[in-house]
């Protein structure tokens, strides 16, 4: 699913930033042509300030994604894309449930996950929750979020830290390990 | 006399029924655990659990205030009030519970004057269970219950039974013993120093 979306990485997101037509934002700008490089490696592009759309096999949004630089690889119908300053929305069921931002995005569509690092911070959609840590990778097929390091969840007043978690992608249910929670 | 009041208070109290409005006993509060589950508004702690009640407000005289309870497993309820701020509504703990807190007791000098004594109250207990609105913690199962006057090494009363309540908004305490047995109360005189 997210490997299928991958493949279309240029193309998706070509015609969906000449519909937002944002301005500054163009997935054109100072784009590298592909090149043939190693074995594995079949395609291979940069892009800076672009907008990326994944789609699923099913043609339902997995991930939006806006940055200001990029660097896909695709070897066969697996794609790889390191997204720097980036900031994604993360669908479920079509919706979006959560959006992620980092210095550093990867997703990386041979293991089927989008990992995240260099300060990660995540706000829920509909909960209302948010919550930042070092690093996080999202499972999309599985709707998991697996963060570690300086672990911090906010939900209103209540506020917790701990050294990891994992939760579904629109934060509604968490489990922290060696955590500490606060009720103001 | 001082003991004497005391025990009033407590034998007073062993019948006695609570109910009140929803309160703040234990306000601000800490939960902490090697695994914290967090769903909806339901938080269960597992692993060396412990919630602690970090409230700066004074000790009410004739109060009692939760320091902090431990178990195996705390599970604790949120609920949303008027300002949809999110407070707990009940927390209950199974395994190797312990409880510790404070009770403001008020009493007389022997020339009658008023005197306010602050005791520590520590609890084991199979399991516990602390409704905000009752602002009562009700222990169960093999349940031993140390009063200590400050200072002192002994408890100045111990209290066995299979379930006893601890009101946290005046210093009743329910007790019940074990099917077909009594619960024990149990005051250790002291010698008067003074």
């Amino acid at each position: 699913m997210l490997i299928l979306g991958l493949t279309c990485l240029a193309g998706c997101s070509g015609n969906k930033e000449t519909k937002a037509g944002s301005p500054g934002v163009s997935n054109k700008a100072a784009s590298k042509s592909g090149k043939q490089t190693a074995e594995k490696t079949a395609l291979q592009a940069e892009f800076t300030k672009a907008r990326i759309i994944w789609n699923d096999g099913k043609g339902r949004r997995v991930m939006e994604a806006r940055f200001k630089e990029a660097v896909a690889s695709q070897s066969g119908k697996i794609a790889v894309v390191e997204l720097r300053d980036a900031k994604a929305d993360l669908y479920k069921d079509g919706r979006i449930a959560a959006t992620l931002s980092a210095p550093r995005i990867v997703a990386d569509g041979r293991r089927k996950e989008v990992r995240a690092s260099g300060g990660v911070k995540i706000i829920s959609a509909a909960e209302g929750a948010s919550a930042v840590c070092d690093e996080v990778t999202w499972k999309s097929h599985l709707n998991k979020l697996f963060g570690a390091g300086s672990v911090r969840m906010t939900r209103n007043n209540v506020s917790v830290t701990a050294d990891g978690f994992q939760a579904d992608t629109a934060l509604k249910k968490a489990r922290f390990t060696n955590a500490k929670l606060g009720i103001e | 006399m001082r003991r004497l009041a005391f025990v009033l208070v407590m034998v007073s109290a062993v019948c006695a029924a609570w109910g009140a409005p929803q309160s703040v006993a234990v306000g601000k509060a800490t939960l902490s655990a090697a695994v914290l589950d967090w769903d909806g508004q339901t938080i269960i702690a597992s692993g060396g659990a412990s919630l602690v009640a970090s409230s700066n407000a004074p000790l009410k005289p004739g109060g009692t205030r939760l320091d902090y309870m431990k178990a195996e497993t705390i599970t604790i309820q949120l609920l949303r009030d008027a300002n949809k701020k999110l407070a707990m509504k009940s927390a209950s703990a199974t395994g190797g519970v312990v409880m510790k807190a404070k009770r403001s007791d008020q009493e007389q000098t022997t020339d009658g004057k008023p005197l306010t004594i602050i005791r520590d109250v520590s609890a084991t207990a199979r399991s516990a269970v602390l409704t905000q609105n009752q602002d009562a913690v009700k222990l169960t199962g093999n349940v031993i219950i140390k009063i200590t006057d400050p200072g002192a090494a002994e408890p100045y009363a111990l209290i066995t039974g299979e379930i006893v309540t601890v009101s946290l908004k005046d210093n009743k305490i329910h007790i019940e013993g074990p099917p077909g047995k009594q619960a024990e109360f149990t005051i250790t005189p002291k010698e008067q120093a003074k």
